[in-house]
């Protein structure tokens, strides 16, 4: 419930922040040299990223279309949550229900293919004549889905008071958002928004979608400072807003999009740092066992391992072009040398430098800026500081070896497990995109069929990487297409059981939908023949995260009067046995083409237990969905779900009471 | 029965005599004379010797101890015979849990009793079972130090005073301790008992210079050497090597490998880790920097005060509430409808601000300009200064945001100086400011506000009030004089007894006093098993953690050099200058051998490297124990379920002995 709430607050700021960001940009494109003073006051109390003003003016075309694309992705994933957000929301009644297993069986694999006009059934089908209104109008209204929890209570007038007012606050607290421009390696750029949440992971995550990149973990966002010729990667776990905000208002610095095998060799050969002898260069191989052993044991212990390093490093001296050679080393607590005449044994140390509050840079061609002994230099300093200074430290090492292991070894000590955790989910998220990789295949067809239905298609492309997961999915929906014109009870019952649609897409949203999907809003012109031909194809692709079908799709089912379906909810409350009616096949558009395997659907069922009906995905408008859900289902789903879940708050109650008392 | 004998006295059956020692008749009583033959069981000789005792005690723990041998007659069911018992045997009828004086990990002695017939694995179980420290597989015993330098210390030195007695103690029967009053159960039977506990769960707090002054430090690897040519094997009982009741007998953690630490179940251990990782520390059997040292000392500093106030019987932390109830009051104020925003509104409004005069000074090359004074205002985290109080609506002289900034206290109580040194960060490099503040309490507040702003937070934050505190509290420690008698307060009694004697000689105490102040702002915030975990963190972060050090001398060698032990390494020093010459892994070992006649001990590691050494400083079979021990604690599983392989430990350490 918790988890719920927090969603919802976070959605109706995204929200709310979507949606001013989505007028001003629209501003923009109209505009065409777009420098409208509305949209830019905006950025301007944001960040001192440049001049945003002038950033914008920068934009190429294409570049805008692409913000535009990323605004109005954003605002569907927003919708898409509204939507799971009242589903999860009436979740819990709805897994109370208990249902007769057969009705279940047709039902819920109904319900994985949800997108299906039918699937909807006519639950919200009052609401399908007038064109669903655009979402930037509906979002002042949306009362908060804890809201029906509260009407319980008996000062219900003072919390929806409260509600307001903390809406209204939240609208207030916008979130910090950057257009950053970002540098690919083939010289070409992208621009994208980043908000004040988003660490260089989420920024990746993001990029890999607009580049069709191989998502390896070796990607990473990277800062040049031509100034000082400095450069680093951001380590996943960064703000980057934070890091983008200490630069100057001029600064000519660049945040590039490129492979680096540095950033996580340490856990791909542990050995070469770990084990590696002095004075030798990268190691011999290492059998992977033993990598993840060394690994458990340098960064999964009380404390982490950092790699046994010292060596001679040129020092370069304060505002001169001289370089000093010391004897370094590195140790948890920082980097030590050993001051002239003394041994290296610990208490004769002395401290060169500690991490806190410093970044490591690589410095590049400093044999000629400064007059290094070699090009293999790093660099530590305030990441505020932007111009020389004297608390900039300058080191350079003997080859590239050296440098490569003092700069990681720094990082380890600095960072210590986050790193690992960092490398940890990069490496996760490289599987995934091989995983999808292997879809490809399927892809291509995809976008085929879903294109012949032009506007509506967006939506079939919110491309997931849970590869078998949906193959099984695809096949079950597949069988479940010829059952559902046969199927009227099946049909009803779709609505306890399209949960599984829910916890699809709530992984899902993990990942922003592609660009394309703005043209959802212009998705109330359905071509109606193409229709059903639409789904089918959009399945094969991955229909487990198909959105909710849009509502026009209410219109593909002419022959029924719409009234026929405003009676359905009530009288499916038990879900009934799957005996099929024929009078629902003239409601149901022409039946896809027969199933492939029907076998399989029976087994996606079990894990469907927890069922939400799937509200038309466009329902932005969160008090239209929630009509439905208190009148629509009164008896079975949510009407009788919210008092157990009540009573359940109350038992727990009364057993808190008990326990304190 | 045996015996028989004709009426001239003549046994005609194959019987003797045996004679066996029974403490418990004095120790100038004769021992006992039996008549046996080969085939009797020990059990039924031993119903003989009570028979004849003639004492009525519970005699359920004696065994028969055959001093020759060095051998408990445990299996009852035996005959002489098999045993290979003779009439020349001189048998002891003695009690197999004896009293032993136990130094801890945090220097104090303990009695308790101890299993003198089982092997010395079993016995620290047991020991640590008592003690409630979970994982006596990472500890064991070392003999005490033979007391040549007795004159050397005089007085109250360390761990010989005040004794704590556990050896009435009676461990419920069940494996699993319930906890009763926030201790283990049998802790709370009487409140010797209870202040045994709280010894053993609180760390000392009347440490003064003098102890850490008296206890003997090694000077050099070989001196580190000695300590462990001490511990006794773990696989042969107590008795087996002559250790005697009542003996001084040191717990230690031996193996640096700490398995699953949970400040849950862990008070007692985590204590006494710290305790020793403390005393590692101060007699620098592992060196540190002195930046480490100054970390050590803050958080030594920070656990000695708040366990003063400490009470073991109350969880440290706030795992009070359970998930039920945690959930149910988020729900609850998720129901409330947005108040915690309301509320976090009210306070973003409130913050608190510091508004004075102040003296400012800015250092610059080539300036005489000393301190001058401005209006000062401290808001958020940033800092403005005006020439007057009369401008401050306009603008300021100088506006520095903290945030990310470095604070350092430059104080002298002595000389009335209570500075803040800040430098702050620009894009054009560092700015240094000096704040002067009037006196304490200013200063305290200032300094607080400018601890949080660096860190990124305002006044408005709740620990605000207490880092203040600390500030204050700390200028207090500096206050005493140090020719001042150690007060039994540990607030007054300065900060030297917080680094190691090295440390205590280099600095003043008013030169140290404000290094561990500035080391102290990192940690002030921790709670007690917080800051020991991170004492014990650090410590084991520095390069020479967990190296046990035995002298050797490897195969073809013709000097003595050093083998470091470690949890997962072997690493060959060079004795003269300390260089690490080659490290081997566990994890690349293939086997290794002891060759117990010439005391060596060879290893194979992958690739056809072979290492043979003998041990010069310690037995080879501790060095031995010492590598099959860490071997055997890396197959220690996750689960928690699971109990230890007690077999397969001593097939590991045993040697010989143990097949």
């Amino acid at each position: 419930m918790e988890q719920t709430c927090d969603d919802i607050d976070e959605m109706f700021s995204n929200l709310l922040g979507e949606m001013d960001l989505l007028t001003q940009s629209l501003g923009v494109e109209t505009v065409q040299p777009p420098s409208p003073k509305e949209s830019n006051k905006e950025y301007n109390f944001t960040v001192g990223f440049k001049d945003l003003n002038e950033s914008l003016n920068a934009l190429e075309d294409n570049d805008l279309d692409a913000l535009m694309a990323d605004l109005v992705a954003d605002l569907s994933e927003v919708e898409q949550k509204t939507v799971q957000a009242q589903k999860t929301s009436s979740h819990y009644p709805q897994s109370e229900v208990t249902q007769p297993s057969t009705g279940v069986c047709a039902a819920a694999s109904y319900g994985s293919k949800s997108n299906v006009p039918v699937t909807t059934t006519g639950r919200f089908e009052d609401d399908l004549p007038p064109p669903p209104p655009d979402p930037v109008f509906d979002l002042p209204l949306p009362p908060p889905p804890p809201e029906p929890l509260t009407q319980e209570e008996l000062e219900t007038q003072a919390k929806t008071d409260k509600i307001k007012l903390a809406l209204e606050k939240l609208k207030e607290a916008k979130v910090k958002k950057l257009v950053v421009k970002v540098h690919m390696n083939d010289n070409s750029s992208k621009s994208l928004m980043v908000d004040e949440r988003q660490v260089a992971r989420d920024v990746l995550d993001n990029l890999f979608e607009k580049t069709h990149c191989d998502c390896n973990v070796d990607w990473c966002l990277y800062e040049i400072y031509p100034e000082l010729q400095i450069e680093r990667f951001f380590e996943d776990h960064e703000n980057v807003i934070e890091i983008l905000s200490d630069w100057t208002r001029d600064s000519e610095n660049k945040v590039l999009f490129l492979e680096k095998n540095e950033k996580y060799a340490v856990f791909k050969n542990p050995q070469n740092f770990y084990l590696a002898n002095k004075g030798k260069n990268e190691g011999k191989e290492m059998n992977e066992k033993n990598k993840e052993f060394l690994l458990e044991e340098s960064f999964c212990g009380t404390s982490i391992i950092v790699p046994e390093l010292e060596g001679a490093l040129y020092l370069k001296e304060d505002g001169k072009k001289s370089w000093k050679r010391r004897y370094f080393l590195l140790r948890a607590s920082g980097i030590y040398y050993v001051p002239k005449g003394k041994t290296k044994t610990s208490r004769d140390l002395a401290c060169f430098i500690q991490f806190e509050n410093l970044n490591i840079y690589y410095g590049t061609q400093y044999k000629l800026k400064y007059k290094a002994p070699t090009d293999y230099c790093f660099v530590l300093k305030h990441p505020q500081i932007q111009k020389e200074s004297q608390y900039i430290k300058y080191l350079c090492c003997d080859d590239q070896w050296t440098l490569q292991q003092w700069v990681t070894g720094i990082r380890i000590a600095k960072y210590g497990k986050t790193l690992y955790d960092n490398y940890k989910r990069a490496v996760q998220r490289a599987s995934l995109a091989s995983g999808w990789a292997n879809l490809a295949t399927v892809k291509p067809a995809v976008t085929a069929g879903s294109s012949l239905t032009g506007t509506v298609q967006a939506n079939g492309q919110i491309l997931q990487s849970i590869p078998p997961a949906s193959l099984e999915a695809q096949k079950h929906t597949e069988m479940t297409k010829d059952k559902k014109p046969n199927d009227v009870n099946g049909c009803r019952s779709v609505q306890p059981t399209s949960q599984p649609q829910t916890l699809q897409n709530k992984r899902a949203s993990i990942k922003p939908p592609p660009p394309q999907r703005r043209s959802s809003a212009a998705s109330s012109t359905p071509l109606l023949p193409a229709q059903p031909q639409y789904g089918s194809a959009v399945f094969t692709s991955d229909p487990v995260t198909f959105p909710p079908p849009p509502p026009e799709m209410a219109e593909d089912l002419p022959p029924p009067p719409p009234p026929d379906f405003c009676e359905d909810p009530p009288d499916f409350v038990p879900p009934p046995p799957p005996t099929y009616s024929s009078s629902s096949e003239d409601l149901l558009p022409p039946p896809p083409p027969p199933p492939p395997q029907a076998s399989v659907s029976n087994k996606p069922l079990p894990a469907t237990k927890k069922v939400v009906p799937l509200p038309p995905k466009r329902q932005v408008n969160t008090e239209r969905t929630e009509e439905p859900k208190s009148m629509g289902l009164p008896p079975s789903g949510g009407g009788s779900g919210q008092p157990d879940l009540m009573s359940d708050l109350m038992k727990a109650l009364q057993k808190k009471r008990g326990n304190t008392s | 029965m045996a015996g028989l004998k004709t009426a001239s006295g003549d046994y005609i059956d194959s019987s003797w005599e045996l004679n066996v020692a029974v403490e418990e008749l004095g120790p100038e009583a004769e021992p006992l004379t039996l008549r046996v033959t080969g085939d009797v069981h020990i059990g039924g000789v031993m119903l003989q010797i009570v028979d004849k005792i003639e004492v009525k005690q519970n005699w359920s723990d004696h065994a028969l101890w055959w001093e020759q041998k060095k051998l408990w007659l445990l299996k009852t069911n035996w005959t002489l015979d098999k045993y290979g018992l003779q009439a020349d045997a001189r048998l002891r009828y003695t009690p197999q849990h004896k009293p032993v004086r136990l130094q801890l990990p945090n220097r104090r002695m303990i009695r308790v009793h101890a299993s003198f017939s089982e092997p010395v694995f079993r016995a620290v179980a047991g020991i640590c079972r008592v003690l409630s420290i979970r994982h006596a597989e990472e500890l064991s015993l070392l003999r005490a130090p033979e007391e040549k330098n007795k004159k050397k210390r005089k007085g109250p030195a360390l761990g010989t005073e005040d004794e704590f007695d556990l050896s009435g103690v009676v461990l419920p029967a069940s494996a699993e301790q319930q906890p009763f009053r926030g201790m283990p159960a049998h802790f709370s039977d009487s409140p010797t008992t209870e202040a045994c506990y709280r010894m053993l769960s609180v760390s000392w707090t009347g440490l003064t210079p003098e102890h850490v002054l008296k206890m003997p430090r090694p000077s050099n690897l070989v001196e580190k050497a000695q300590i462990n040519s001490r511990w006794l094997s773990s696989s042969r009982s107590l008795m087996q090597q002559d250790v005697l009741e009542n003996e001084q007998l040191w717990l230690r953690f031996k193996y640096y490998n700490f398995f699953d630490l949970e400040p849950k179940y862990d008070a007692v251990r985590i204590t006494q880790l710290y305790e020793q990782a403390r005393w590692a520390v101060l007699l620098e059997e592992t060196e540190s920097t002195e930046e480490e040292m100054m970390v050590f000392a803050a958080l030594q500093y920070h656990i000695n005060k708040l366990s003063l106030s400490a009470d073991p019987t109350e969880p440290d932390g706030e795992q009070g509430m359970d998930d039920l109830d945690s959930a149910l009051s988020n729900l609850q104020v998720k129901l409330e409808g947005g108040t915690s925003t309301s509320d976090m509104l009210e306070n973003l409004t409130t913050i608190p601000e510091l508004k004075d005069y102040l003296r400012i000074f800015r250092p610059r090359k080539l300036t005489l300009k000393g301190y001058k004074q401005h209006w000062v205002v401290f808001k958020e985290t940033s800092i403005s200064y005006y020439k007057s109080r009369e401008e401050a609506l306009g603008e300021p002289v100088q506006q520095l945001n903290l945030k990310g900034c470095e604070v350092v206290p430059d104080v002298n109580i002595s000389g009335q100086k209570f500075c803040i040194r800040l430098l702050v960060p620009s894009p054009e490099g560092m700015s240094e400011v000096y704040l002067r503040c009037e006196d304490e309490q200013q200063y305290a507040h200032w300094m607080a506000g400018c601890r949080l702003a660096a860190k990124g937070r305002t006044m408005a934050d709740s620990t605000y009030q207490s880092e203040v505190q600390n500030i204050l509290s700390f200028l207090q420690l500096q206050r005493a004089s140090p020719d001042m008698p150690a007060a039994p307060d540990a607030e007054a009694m300065g900060t030297q007894w917080l680094v190691s004697p090295r440390y205590q000689k280099k600095f003043k105490p008013k030169q140290l006093t404000p290094r561990i102040l500035e080391a102290h702002q990192n940690v002030a915030q921790l709670s007690l098993t917080e800051a020991k975990m991170r004492f014990i963190q650090a410590w084991q972060s520095l390069p020479d953690f967990g190296i046990s050090y035995f002298v050797v001398r490897f195969k073809g060698s013709r000097k003595d050099e050093i083998l470091g032990i470690a949890n997962n390494r072997l690493i060959r020093i060079d004795l003269a200058v300390g260089d690490v010459v080659k490290t081997w892994r566990y994890s690349n070992m293939r086997q290794w051998n002891v060759n117990w006649d010439i005391r060596q001990v060879a290893i194979e590691f992958d690739e056809h490297i072979n290492v043979a050494f003998s041990s010069v400083s310690a037995g080879c079979n501790i060095v031995h124990e010492y590598i099959g021990g860490y071997i055997f604690l890396s197959t220690r599983s996750t689960d928690k379920g699971r109990g230890l392989d007690e077999e397969l430990f001593y097939k590991l350490t045993g040697g010989h002995e143990a097949l």
